[in-house]
């Protein structure tokens, strides 16, 4: 499939000084933004083109022999429903070899907790611990699941529909409040606290005593993937594999992939897109131009301070992020040999660190150290499908957080973050030190080499609010016509969604159709 | 015309450059300050001074005004998104008005932009802006320099003004170009500018060469030293509009809210052309659709009362306010600005107190220069929509 989805550039015709025409939109970054955008104009019957640049692979890639890393977002949170649907993934391949994860937290005092990944099942593991707490968490989980999905749009960056009375209280009264705060408003137990704000944390620069950090987990707990509301699933082939179903679906909307076209520049004629200019210095014309790349290359070096107004410009060229997160691949020779713990394999394992700890952690992340106790997630795609390890080998793969954020990380700090993550997985699976092969860490600037964006758009994200409010501002781009945006920051938090990409498409395919290209 | 308004508060203003020189003629001793700087607002009398203005020429201090040097192969480029200014074909020693506008299109300032060298611009405006100035200025080849504190600037005005500085050794070779020129040993840049409809010539010199070219305008020909009241009189009957007074710039408002005007509402649509190049909040202004709730229009007061404050009636309805007023001596009476409601323009109206308290006094529409300059834009922007057509 592969070989005929690419249309090599000098094929095209796109390379050399020349000016292409008769194309109806250009989708600038194979992101996975982007391609979604590009499919549901190729859809509309629009003549789209689909440039090839800002991607992460979808292959694995080897770490170490025999065992592969993957560098995507292969764990699900929240993938647009709406997105499976319309471009029928599922029949373009699409799979979920493990649709919800149950989970079991490590605490720093050598307890665990096994929670059942639908949480309105989870009473009774927790009741096994403390039974009020137990009652108060079923109380917690009906009420925030239920916010969470009533304040989906919010967290999508569309505007909220109809709000129930309750969801709106309980916006009014936690809405800016630290997820400390409320926690300490439900719960006694310390394990509970500390399992529900490493949820909210994970992979946010807000520690759990910031205010807003409460929307963080309202967020994360808004998500759908396969399906399932607040659960985490692992596709097919990991990243790799929902990249491969959206490939198939833009080939079947008949848009043309064109790779290794790099861009320089956005066409403006007379603030409408006119098209694109190509790094050969050619140009392809077209009304419409959806950019999947990071906010940073498409609006300060696409298109440039001398076609942006001011407060545009400030609200897309952000402060240097502060904190981090370390995407970690475990290489472990050998398999567990008791049932308990190959069970266990197929759970999604979290080290927790205590509330102190991790305020610790943020604050020696902010001065540049990594702490000694940080928040690990991890799971074990071999246990649901072959190819990531040897037979007798297992790969554990997840994020290490929180740490701190440099675009041009020196060794040392790599050679920190790994320290920790072998004696995180220590503390999850005493003697897994010994079974260690290799370990492969990976940094924002990693991501950022891969695929060609910008490192802030792999940082640590930041409060659900001021995403919110970046996201409605940069996909207005300045007001230009016709160019429309679905890069990270068009997104609300981290991790694979696709709203950006259906956003992006459906107004571009609104745009046109207002001018009259599009059926 | 760049007017800022008063400070509502500034406990110790700072002297201008010509500030003693400006004590010591000044009989009235009736000062005020702006942007921190003390500034006189009578020396003599007003009718006097309004007068001189007129019909020979006076000198005023515009040491208040915030100036920078636009410096750098991209100054042209950053200037012509910070401001609507056309600059794109300025030539060399042309001066150019314009509004500094945010991205929605909401004025923030009234500007003026010289360009005195090559890649050398002069800025002129009423407040300081840094924050704006130096956020625009990321991702250009240019460097802004505040010269606000560090250089006199002297203001001869009225229709000999040309005339005076010519006789003060001031190169003033042009109408409409400025120049620069060394008089007795003072590096100075002499521009020609527009004071209401009064030409003039505004001289930037050194601070520390405040009092010799002063004095050597002085006493070269002897013009009316002038201060703000008169040149208030000469402001609203050219109809410009003054920030802080007749209206909050956007960047100061607290929040966006109906103190926020566009350049339509402020009677000033030709400073931000949008059928011309880009500016920052052009796009907005284009694509604007929300009709304008109140505008700014001057009103000739049958009465030689100020009535800052009074409502506006038309059909004995209220339907907006006076915003700044002037006894215009030209006129014989005084002259305001009004803001009022859009749906009520070219009807007779009166101003008086609301309720019945007070007695009403008739006013009409008074034509401003500006006002003339907004109704040729916008026919030519019809004529433009018809002949696309």
């Amino acid at each position: 499939m592969t070989e005929n989805f690419h249309k090599p550039s000098d094929e095209s015709g796109s390379s050399g000084v020349r000016i292409e025409g008769g194309i109806d939109a250009i989708v600038v970054g194979a992101t996975i933004d982007g391609m979604i955008a590009a499919a549901y104009l190729g859809k509309a019957g629009l003549n789209t083109v689909l440039l090839e640049a800002g991607a992460l692979s979808p292959e694995l890639r080897p770490f170490t022999p025999g065992y592969f890393a993957d560098d995507g977002d292969f764990l699900l949170r929240d993938l647009d429903p709406k997105v499976i649907d319309t471009l029928k993934l599922y029949r373009h391949g699409l799979k979920f070899v493990q649709r919800r994860f149950d989970s079991v937290y490590y605490f720093s005092d050598k307890s665990g907790l096994k929670v059942n990944g639908d949480l309105f099942r989870s009473y009774e593991s927790i009741a096994e611990m403390d039974v009020v707490d137990a009652k108060e968490f079923k109380k917690f989980t009906e009420q925030m699941l239920s916010a969470a999905r009533e304040l989906r749009p919010m967290f999508r960056g569309e505007p909220l529909r109809k709000v129930s009375k309750q969801t709106r209280a309980l916006f009014a009264k936690y809405g800016t409040s630290s997820i400390d705060a409320v926690l300490d408003d439900f719960f006694v137990s310390d394990r509970i606290k500390d399992m529900l704000s490493a949820e909210a944390s994970l992979r946010s620069s807000l520690k759990p005593s910031d205010p807003h950090s409460f929307l963080s987990l309202l967020r994360r707990w808004s998500g759908e993937a396969a399906g399932l509301q607040a659960a985490c699933s692992l596709p097919e082939g990991g990243y790799g594999g929902l990249y491969e179903a959206l490939r198939r679906a833009v080939k079947k909307a008949g848009v043309e992939v064109r790779d290794g076209v790099g861009i320089k520049s956005i066409l403006v004629e007379w603030d409408q897109a006119a098209g694109v200019e190509l790094e050969d210095g050619g140009q392809i014309r077209a009304p419409v131009v959806v950019n999947g790349l990071d906010g940073r290359q498409v609006f300060l070096e696409q298109l440039g301070p001398k076609l942006i107004d001011i407060e545009f410009h400030k609200a897309v060229d952000p402060v240097t992020p502060k904190f981090g997160a370390a995407k970690v691949h475990f290489a472990l020779h050998g398999t567990p040999r008791d049932e308990k713990t190959k069970k266990n394999l197929s759970r999604r394992l979290v080290y927790t660190p205590a509330r102190s700890e991790m305020r610790q952690a943020y604050r020696m992340a902010r001065e540049g150290e990594v702490a000694p106790e940080l928040l690990m997630e991890l799971v074990f795609p071999n246990v649901f499908e072959e190819g990531w390890a040897p037979p007798n080998g297992s790969l554990a793969a997840g994020w290490l957080h929180p740490i701190p954020y440099m675009d041009n990380p020196d060794e040392k700090l790599r050679r920190d973050v790994e320290e920790v993550a072998i004696a995180m997985m220590e503390k999850i699976a005493p003697g897994a030190r010994e079974r260690i092969e290799a370990v492969d860490v990976v940094l924002a600037n990693d991501l950022s080499d891969r695929s060609g964006l910008s490192p802030e758009s792999f940082a640590a994200s930041d409060a659900v609010a001021t995403e919110a409010r970046l996201a409605r501002v940069i996909k207005g781009a300045s007001g230009i016509g016709g160019v429309f945006f679905c890069g990270p920051e068009a997104q609300v938090g981290h991790g694979v969604s696709g709203v950006a990409g259906r956003g992006a498409g459906l107004a571009a395919v609104e745009y046109s159709r207002r001018k009259g290209r599009a059926a | 015309m760049i007017f800022p308004g008063p400070d509502l508060t500034s406990a110790e203003p700072r002297p201008t450059a010509l500030f003693s020189a400006c004590a010591s003629v000044s009989a009235a001793n009736k000062w005020t300050a702006i942007n921190g700087w003390s500034v006189s607002l009578v020396y003599t009398n007003v009718t006097e001074e309004y007068n001189a203005l007129t019909r020979r020429a006076a000198v005023a201090d515009f040491g208040m005004l915030w100036r920078y040097i636009v410096r750098g192969p991209d100054a042209p480029d950053y200037l012509a998104r910070v401001t609507s200014a056309p600059l794109r074909n300025l030539e060399l020693g042309e001066s150019a008005r314009g509004l500094m506008l945010t991205s929605v299109g909401t004025v923030v300032d009234l500007i003026d932009v010289a360009r005195l060298g090559d890649d050398l611009y002069l800025l002129t405006c009423s407040r300081a802006h840094p924050r704006r100035l130096q956020l625009a200025a990321r991702g250009f080849d240019a460097t802004i320099e505040d010269i606000t504190g560090r250089v006199a600037a002297l203001a001869i005005i009225g229709p000999d003004a040309h005339d005076v500085a010519a006789v003060a050794g001031l190169k003033v070779d042009s109408e409409n170009l400025a120049a620069q020129a060394t008089v007795r040993g003072v590096e100075t840049a002499a521009r020609p500018i527009n004071v209401g409809v009064q030409p003039g010539v505004e001289i930037i010199y050194p601070y520390e060469e405040a009092l010799t070219l002063w004095e050597r305008v002085r006493r070269a020909a002897a013009p009316t030293p002038c201060g703000l009241d008169a040149l208030e009189v000469l402001r609203i009957e050219a109809g410009a509009p003054r920030l802080g007074v007749d209206f909050i710039g956007a960047d100061e408002s607290e929040e966006a809210s109906e103190t926020e005007r566009s350049p339509q509402a402020l009677g000033l649509p030709h400073l931000a052309p949008v059928n011309r190049a880009w500016f920052n909040g052009r796009r907005s202004l284009s694509s604007a659709s929300e009709p304008i709730e109140k505008v700014l229009t001057v009103l000739a007061l049958d009465s030689d009362e100020l009535n800052v404050g009074s409502a506006v009636f038309a059909n004995g309805e209220p339907i907006g306010h006076i915003t700044s007023a002037a006894f215009s001596p030209r006129l014989k009476r005084a002259i305001a600005f009004a803001e009022i409601s859009q749906v009520a323009t070219n009807m007779a109206y009166e101003v008086g107190p609301l309720g019945n308290l007070g007695k009403r006094v008739s006013a009409k529409v008074f034509d401003t220069a500006e006002s003339e300059l907004s109704q040729a834009f916008q026919a030519s922007l019809r004529e433009a929509t018809e002949s696309r057509r």
